[in-house]
């Protein structure tokens, strides 16, 4: 009879390491999570070519194109978009400066009346060009803006994540009473978001549909925005996606835009 | 057969009278599961062609079919501090009451404000926080009044009203929201500011009326009851007919309601009203009790009595019953709901009473005593009966004046055909309330003071993709909006036309002169992606659809009134040309109104024409003779005649309850008609030979004939309480119920003698020749 039996050095070390871990793990907070999500490697910057699909409940389809660039991260990220479908509003312009204190800068510029306009909108959750996600989908929001609790572990595609309930500081200042977050334990992305309204029912669901690894960073391809309330949704694909081409600070200012 | 009934109801009158109970019991207990259904759309069924429209409308512009609209006046005006604050409150308030689609509730607080200040486009509510200063509200006055969007909307012309638009799950009970709107307006803090609050909207009037209805049918009913209770015991001096009669209503009500709800069906606004018309109907048993006191008299023995009594009447009965049940089961042939559940519902209550009349009543019959009969039909006999000596004269004067009667009836028809002709058919919920009830004054305060609480939606539809994006298109749209607000009936429109032009000016640093529609298409479809960053996305989808070949034009009119939105649509039509770019498809609950008020009121008529036809070839099958047949017509269409013509004459609306209210008179005039001619017919045929005509009318106004006044006074007197009940429809179903019975046995006892008098000739050959 051969019984293999464990080393009792490996078994020591087995169970330091174990508990070394261990607190590290379990001392991970909300709010830890929700900063690794906030500070995850996305490059320099990034330039990709978004599609989105904006899909009525009976189906009706609206159709936007736009090239997107962006520049820095989390609270000094700056972003310029630019429309080319439909036709009628290629040119379009919409440029955002996120600041660590104030409220972020937004300029659109109009090409057929060559008219760049600064906006200032107090509502950072207004829909994104009537889709169903909103600006802070699109620049960020900052982390402590909410309280997170993490409330436990899901798998959610065969990826084992973190989920995290986030309450925000400021009702008032938001459409929905509070979400949970589905985040990838081995990369930090968020795989998946549900937002609920001040009656307690569901509000809107976020779901990524592709996400890809593109010059050694995590890249969502593919993404879906249901609202769970209107049956409206939204289909963003994002292609070309190319980190750190060397976009100088020119091209992220309101001179560039009337350009 | 009906003898063996009869004969064995009498021998074991305890075992029917049992069965009877328990049965009831058995109906009666559906009860509990009681569910009602109150909105309109459901008059017609999900699949017509105006609601498979309506709800795409609903759908490709993200619309809410049901608004409740908080009505917010002040005498010295609504833009101070205190009320500021208290709609900030509410708004808050309102979107935790569940029902209400929260994210889509439109007030100071949550309606979007664009505006340019210099460079700067701002987008913000209206009203992010209270304002402090008397600058701050100075600014609030001046974005309110400078964006026609929110005028007449969001701020009266005068400054004293404000409204929160609240929209409501399809679900929902607008009553019950309301009553919560309520309750959060009780609770909240009186600060003495002279705020004044209303409710109104479509789904508050249609579940208040729901509400409503019931408490009022269990109030009236009884008291109806009561009264019918007090003269039955006038005419008849002893309980048990009374009691019989009463039992037997109920009967019919219990099981015919109760069989309706326990196979869960709702009850809608129509089928509430069925236990009046059962009450109504069912009285046909005074006609039993009627015989029955003159045969005791006459035979003195109980039992040969009863069965005498339903050897007569009984053929005249199952004659009624059988007509009345078809006529009203023949309504449920058309495709409006609540009228095939209403026909149906009352003619198996008819029904019913057909097979009372055979079991219970007989065997209530059989407990009288004898004794207690006696001292009772002393007076019931056609000599000594004051009501019988009366009806003799009557019937004497109208045999002997018969062409002067005539000619009267002819009269009063021609003047009631011209009445017809005034009539005006039209619906209005909200009157359905009385003057002075809560929502008809929300109703009127806020269509005063703002632009209207009934919405329509006319959708411009143009061929190709991006149509609405040219400057033309959105001109005609213009032009058209001009053109329907010079109408009084319409308070406010609002469409993309009032987007793209605000967007104009707020981009020209708020220069008026710039509200005005741009040249280029591009433009406008710019500014409608920079609408889509600033604004809420429903305020663009509520007006354009996606491929932009749709624009909805929101038309807000002053009244419920079905027949405004007629006009409405007549005023498009004129101004559409057949070539136009454009075509103007109609949408909306004041849309849908006029259609459902449409199809069921002409539907109801279409299906009362077709009943009276079912009628008449039904009587003339009883009496095996289409002469017969018709005469006995005559009541049902003279009563209907001279009813519609008073109606078009002191222009009241036809509206929902007076069309179910006439076919009322399928069940009452053809059954005073029914026995009359059955009885007069019976009594030549006992009498044998060729008896003088003169003597046998006469016989039949004095004796049946006093079976149907006592039919008639009973039930006018038993619904006249209903005037004061609080709902207009049950004020009228009251009125029109003691009109139509007085009118139908007035023409009966009166019309009918001098008719057969007139045409003996072409009525009796036949019968005569038959021997009968």
């Amino acid at each position: 009879m051969t019984v293999s039996r464990l080393p009792t050095w490996a078994a020591l070390v087995a169970a330091a390491t174990i508990l070394i871990l261990m607190p590290a793990i379990a001392e991970l907070s909300g709010t830890d999570v929700m900063t690794r999500v906030d500070q995850r490697e996305v490059g320099k910057d990034q330039s990709s070519e978004v599609t989105m699909r904006l899909v009525t409940k009976g189906g009706d389809q609206r159709v936007r194109k736009l090239n997107m660039l962006q520049k820095g991260k989390s609270n000094t990220k700056k972003v310029l978009i630019e429309f080319s479908q439909p036709a009628d509003v290629r040119g379009t312009k919409f440029l955002v400066w996120r600041h660590p204190d104030r409220d972020d800068d937004r300029w659109l510029y109009l090409p057929s009346l060559h008219m760049v306009r600064r906006i200032s909108a107090a509502d950072k959750r207004a829909s994104f060009v009537g889709s169903d996600f909103v600006y802070e989908d699109v620049a960020g929001r900052d982390v402590d803006q909410d309280k997170h609790t993490l409330t436990g572990s899901e798998s959610v595609g065969g990826q084992d994540c973190y989920v995290v309930k986030s309450v925000p500081r400021d009702p008032r200042s938001v459409e929905f009473a509070h979400k949970v977050s589905w985040v990838r334990k081995d990369n930090f992305v968020v795989v998946q978001e549900k937002y609920y309204d001040r009656q307690g029912k569901p509000l809107k669901q976020l779901t990524v549909d592709d996400l890809d690894k593109i010059q050694g960073i995590w890249t969502v391809r593919k993404e879906t925005m249901r609202n769970l309330q209107t049956g409206h949704y939204t289909v963003v694909t994002w292609d070309k996606v190319k980190y750190n081409t060397g976009l100088g600070d020119d091209v992220f200012t309101e001179r560039y835009l009337r350009r | 057969m009906t003898e063996r009934i009869v004969r064995f109801a009498i021998r074991r009158p305890r075992v029917v009278i049992w069965t009877v109970v328990g049965l009831s019991i058995f109906f009666g207990s559906q009860f509990p599961k009681i569910k009602t259904d109150t909105d309109p759309k459901h008059m017609l069924p999900a699949t017509s062609p105006v609601r498979v429209n309506n709800d795409k409308v609903e759908e490709r512009f993200e619309l809410h079919a049901d608004w409740i609209v908080l009505g917010i006046v002040n005498g010295s005006g609504v833009l101070n501090r205190n009320t500021l604050s208290k709609i900030a409150r509410l708004t808050d308030d309102v979107t935790r009451i569940p029902g209400v689609i929260a994210y889509d509730v439109v007030s100071f607080t949550t309606a979007d404000n664009v505006l340019a200040k210099g460079q700067d486009l701002y987008a913000r509510p209206l009203m992010e926080t209270v304002p402090a200063t008397s600058g701050e509200i100075a600014a609030l006055r001046s974005w309110l009044y400078e964006n026609p969007m929110f005028v007449d909307r969001l701020i009266s012309k005068d400054g004293k009203a404000t409204a929160i638009y609240v929209p409501i799950e399809k679900t929902a009970n607008g009553k019950v929201i309301a009553d919560r709107i309520r309750a959060i307006l009780d609770k909240d803090p009186k600060d003495g500011n002279g705020d004044r609050f209303y409710l109104a909207g479509d789904p508050v009037a249609r579940d208040t009326f729901g509400a409503e209805m019931f408490k009022q049918m269990a109030v009236f009913s009884p008291i109806a009851g009561m009264v019918m209770f007090v003269a039955l015991l006038l005419m008849f001096g002893t309980f048990i007919p009374v009691i019989a009669c009463m039992a037997v209503a109920m009967v019919c009500v219990i099981w015919a309601m109760g069989g309706t709800v326990g196979l869960g069906i709702p009850i809608h606004i129509m089928s509430s009203m069925s236990p009046v018309f059962l009450m109504a109907i069912s009285t046909d048993t005074v006609h039993i009790f009627n015989e029955f006191y003159f045969r005791f008299k006459e035979t003195g023995d109980r039992e040969s009595a009863i069965l005498d009594t339903m050897r007569v009447v009984g053929r005249p009965l199952i004659y009624t019953d059988l007509t009345t049940a078809a006529a009203f089961a023949s309504l449920a042939a058309g495709h409006i709901i609540p009228v095939r559940v209403f026909g149906l519902l009352v003619a198996f209550g008819t029904l019913v009473l057909l097979l009372m009349s055979f079991t219970l009543t007989p065997a209530l019959l059989s407990l009288l005593k004898p004794e207690r009969l006696r001292a009772l039909t002393t007076h019931e006999d056609l000599a000594e009966s004051r009501t019988s000596r009366w009806l003799a004269e009557l019937a004497r004067w109208s045999i002997y004046r018969s062409r002067s009667v005539a000619i009267v009836g002819v009269l009063l028809l021609i003047i009631s055909l011209v009445g017809i002709q005034r009539i005006r058919v039209n619906n209005n919920m909200v009157e359905w309330f009385k003057s002075r009830s809560d929502v008809r004054v929300a109703d009127r305060t806020i269509n005063r003071k703002l632009g209207g609480t009934a919405t329509a939606y006319l959708v411009a539809q143009a061929d190709e993709e991006g149509a609405v994006k040219h400057p033309d298109i959105l001109r005609r749209i213009e032009e058209m909006q001009r053109e329907l607000e010079k109408s009084p009936l319409v308070g406010k429109t609002t469409s993309i036309v009032d987007v793209v032009k605000r967007i104009n000016r707020v981009m020209h640093e708020n220069d008026p002169k710039y509200e005005v529609i741009p040249d280029s298409d591009n433009v406008v479809a710019q500014y409608l992606l920079l609408f889509s960053m600033v604004g809420k996305p429903r305020d663009l989808n509520n007006f354009v659809d996606y491929p932009m070949r749709q624009a909805n034009v929101w038309v807000q009119l002053k009244t419920w009134d079905a027949v405004a939105m007629h006009t409405v649509m007549k005023q498009v039509a004129g101004g559409t040309g057949v070539d136009d770019a454009i075509s103007i498809k109609p949408a909306g609950t004041a849309y849908f109104n006029l259609v459902w008020n449409n199809e069921v009121l002409w539907g109801m008529l279409y299906g009362f024409i077709l009943s009276c036809v079912l009628v008449l070839v039904l009587m003339a099958l009883c009496f095996r003779s289409l002469r017969w047949g018709s005469v006995a017509a005559l009541p049902l269409l003279f009563t209907i005649l001279v009813i519609y013509g008073f109606v078009g004459f002191v222009g009241k609306d036809f509206d929902m309850p007076i069309s179910v209210l006439s076919t009322l008179s399928l069940g009452l005039a053809t059954d005073f008609a029914i026995h009359f001619i059955g009885r007069f017919r019976q009594r030549r045929a006992e009498l044998g030979g060729n008896p003088p005509l003169d003597e046998v009318l006469v016989w039949t106004v004095a004796r049946p004939g006093k079976g149907i006044v006592r039919n008639a006074i009973l039930f006018a007197l038993g619904f006249s309480v209903m005037i004061f009940a609080a709902l207009t429809p049950y004020i009228t179903v009251g009125l029109f119920m003691a009109a139509i019975m007085l009118l139908s046995a007035l023409t009966t006892l009166v019309y009918l003698p001098a008719l057969v008098k007139l045409w003996q000739g072409w009525l009796l050959k036949k019968d005569v020749a038959e021997g009968r």
